[in-house]
């Protein structure tokens, strides 16, 4: 249709100019208007389940039922808050233990590693880096049983500790391929021109590499962040809810025979908080950095 | 990776020296990667290259679980998962999941990326929309509460008697789903249970487009427009192309999601649904390893699943290719 008037626009530009200028005008404000109506459907069906989540967490014990999800509280309380914090807080406190460090060491060997692979040419790196990218693509239950033997084996405590190196562990291979291809866009002359000044290898990455780092941290960290928060599978196995993350309590608080619904909505909202933070803060440079040829695969 | 000295050619004498050094091995450059790169290879090596090989290893034998007898049975799991019609069932599921979430999903937020990116005036400057951080917000909110938490949710929307569909729906005069169990009637479940993945992710991508699309110099849609190609026309034959490697990116995230979708299955529908219509593998491999204590049998499972996985990324990888995608994951 667009195609018309650009070409009415060519040809017939002094004797029409003002009827298509009005009927271009209209026709910009119905598409407009069909483009928000299509976004605020999009909005409302998202916010919608927040909603219920939010109001629910409010509600008293008998206002909490199904069957009155939709409607706003009878009476608004926080009994369900209190119950969720006192449950889930001594969880949060580990899952914060696990997933900063996790977070932060994997990324930091991730860096390491991509530089190496990007930058210096080495016997093998062809197969170093297949066996990075099966480690992305092996569905991790196929492998969780063995797991679950080597990490006893090895007397690793259940609970936390499994959890942070297995969390690092299964970190690197994304964030080796993110810090790989961040790195293959810096200009090789940077680091020759480190070497040159007499730099070493470690000097190279930690004068000339590492500062110019930061995009790739941020992608990889709130990527690593989310991911470990938010994970089910490992905690599952390698946790219970005396020792493991907030979701195995929360699980536990919302998946009960008698479930508490004020208190597994308000639990829900306060496990979501923290990765809802990251991402309202760095969401603009993830976006960014991530599309800046770090996920090219 | 070569560009750079394929740049400072003229001056021959750099390239020489450059690859020269290249060749030597120093001590310094072999203790770094021993330490820096050789560590964690071996810890990876150990933790998820040596545990797939064990899983292989036992997916040959008929081991309990629970004690260390585990006899040698060959490939006799694997024949039994083949004609165990529940199993087979489970793949067929997990192969709806491959071939239409991640279609689904990308669609919709691709529409909805080029809504918000390019949707805007037809005339002068190509711009974006108002209340952009808003937006984000609320597509990444989907994404960043657990999955635990969505299908409890969901679970909720989709209740008979009084959720918020068929509320809706009969609101609306269609009395014919007064009740209906969306979950709970073979035909529906795997769709309904589907909605609920497409939620979690379409927000999620759409961002991930949006700035894949604004990443395209705004003179190539100038061009387009002059060239007089319609919106739909320049998504087709403009957006798309140019970011088609992130579009593969985004289908092999969601396949090997789709493949997994654990999470989201038991909690919608725990004991895989009506006629087992929404049992996928991995939940399968689960009872069967856990609630039935056949770990020979499960690790047969998941090396199948394994084996569809990396089968599924090396053809959707393989396709790019073929349709003339300029880069794999390597570059």
């Amino acid at each position: 249709m667009s195609t018309a008037t650009v070409n009415n626009k060519n040809r017939l530009r002094s004797a029409q100019d003002m009827k298509s200028d009005a009927k271009r005008n209209n026709k910009r404000r119905i598409n407009r208007t069909l483009k928000y109506a299509l976004l605020i459907f999009f909005v409302i069906i998202v916010l919608l389940p927040a909603y219920v989540l939010f109001i629910t967490s409010f509600k008293g014990t008998a206002d909490a039922d199904p069957s009155r999800a939709w409607y706003l509280p009878q009476t608004w309380e926080t009994g369900g808050w209190a119950k969720a914090w006192t449950t889930l807080a001594p969880s949060l406190g580990r899952t914060v233990i696990l997933v900063v460090p996790s977070a932060l060491i994997s990324a930091f060997l991730g860096s390491i590693n991509g530089y190496v692979l990007a930058k210096w040419r080495f016997p093998g790196a062809n197969i170093v880096f297949t066996l990075i990218l099966f480690g992305m693509f092996i569905p991790y239950q196929a492998v969780m049983i063995p797991l679950t033997q080597l990490v006893s084996d090895l007397g690793v405590p259940q609970g936390i500790p499994s959890l942070l190196l297995l969390h690092i562990v299964y970190g690197l291979p994304i964030c080796t391929l993110i810090f790989r291809n961040y790195y293959a866009t810096v200009p090789d002359e940077l680091i020759e021109a480190a070497r040159m000044d007499g730099a070493g290898i470690l000097r190279t990455y930690g004068s000339v590499i590492f500062p110019i780092s930061a995009p790739g941290f941020v992608v990889v960290l709130i990527w690593q962040f989310t991911s470990a928060w938010n994970d089910y599978l490992f905690a599952a196995f390698f946790s219970s809810g005396r020792n493991g993350p907030v979701t195995i309590a929360l699980s536990f608080l919302a998946g009960g025979q008698l479930t508490d619904y004020a208190a597994s909505m308000a639990g829900a909202l306060i496990a979501s908080v923290p990765t809802l933070i990251v991402y309202i803060l760095l969401g603009k440079y993830f976006v960014g950095g991530l599309m800046s040829g770090s996920v090219k695969g | 990776m070569t560009q750079a000295t394929n740049e400072v050619q003229p001056g021959g004498g750099v390239v020489a020296t450059v690859r020269r050094r290249r060749k030597k091995l120093t001590f310094d450059k072999v203790s770094f990667m021993a330490v820096f790169l050789g560590l964690p290879l071996v810890i990876y090596l150990v933790f998820v290259i040596s545990p797939f090989a064990q899983a292989v290893y036992y997916s040959m034998t008929s081991w309990s679980g629970f004690d260390n007898n585990m006899p040698f049975v060959g490939f006799g799991n694997y024949v039994k998962l083949f004609n165990d019609d529940i199993f087979m069932i489970s793949v067929r599921n997990s192969v709806i999941l491959v071939v239409f979430l991640p279609v689904i999903t990308i669609v919709l937020s691709l529409v909805l990326a080029t809504l918000v990116t390019i949707g805007g005036s037809s005339r002068g400057q190509i711009k974006g929309l108002k209340g952009a951080g808003f937006y984000r917000i609320v597509s990444f909110f989907p994404y960043v509460i657990p999955a635990v938490v969505i299908g409890i949710i969901w679970a909720q929307i989709y209740t008979p008697s009084n959720g918020l569909l068929n509320g809706i729906l009969t609101g609306i005069g269609l009395d014919g789903f007064k009740d209906y169990p969306w979950l709970g009637d073979a035909r529906t479940a795997m769709v309904a249970s589907m909605v609920v993945m497409v939620w979690g992710f379409v927000g999620f991508y759409m961002i991930l487009f949006i700035a894949a699309i604004k990443g395209i110099p705004a003179e190539t849609f100038e061009a387009a427009r002059i060239d007089g190609a319609g919106r739909f026309r320049t998504a087709l034959s403009i957006t798309i192309p140019l970011i088609r490697d992130n579009i593969q990116t985004a289908y092999v995230y969601m396949g090997i999601l789709a493949l997994d979708a654990f999470v989201y299955m038991s909690v919608l529908n725990s004991t895989g649904g009506p006629e087992n219509s929404t049992l996928v593998m991995s939940q399968k491999l689960f009872t069967t390893a856990f609630s039935k204590s056949q770990f020979g049998l499960a690790c047969a499972m998941g090396v199948v699943l394994a084996v569809i996985t990396l089968g599924f990324s090396a053809l959707v990888f393989l396709v790019n290719r073929i349709t003339g995608g300029s880069q794999d994951v390597g570059e």
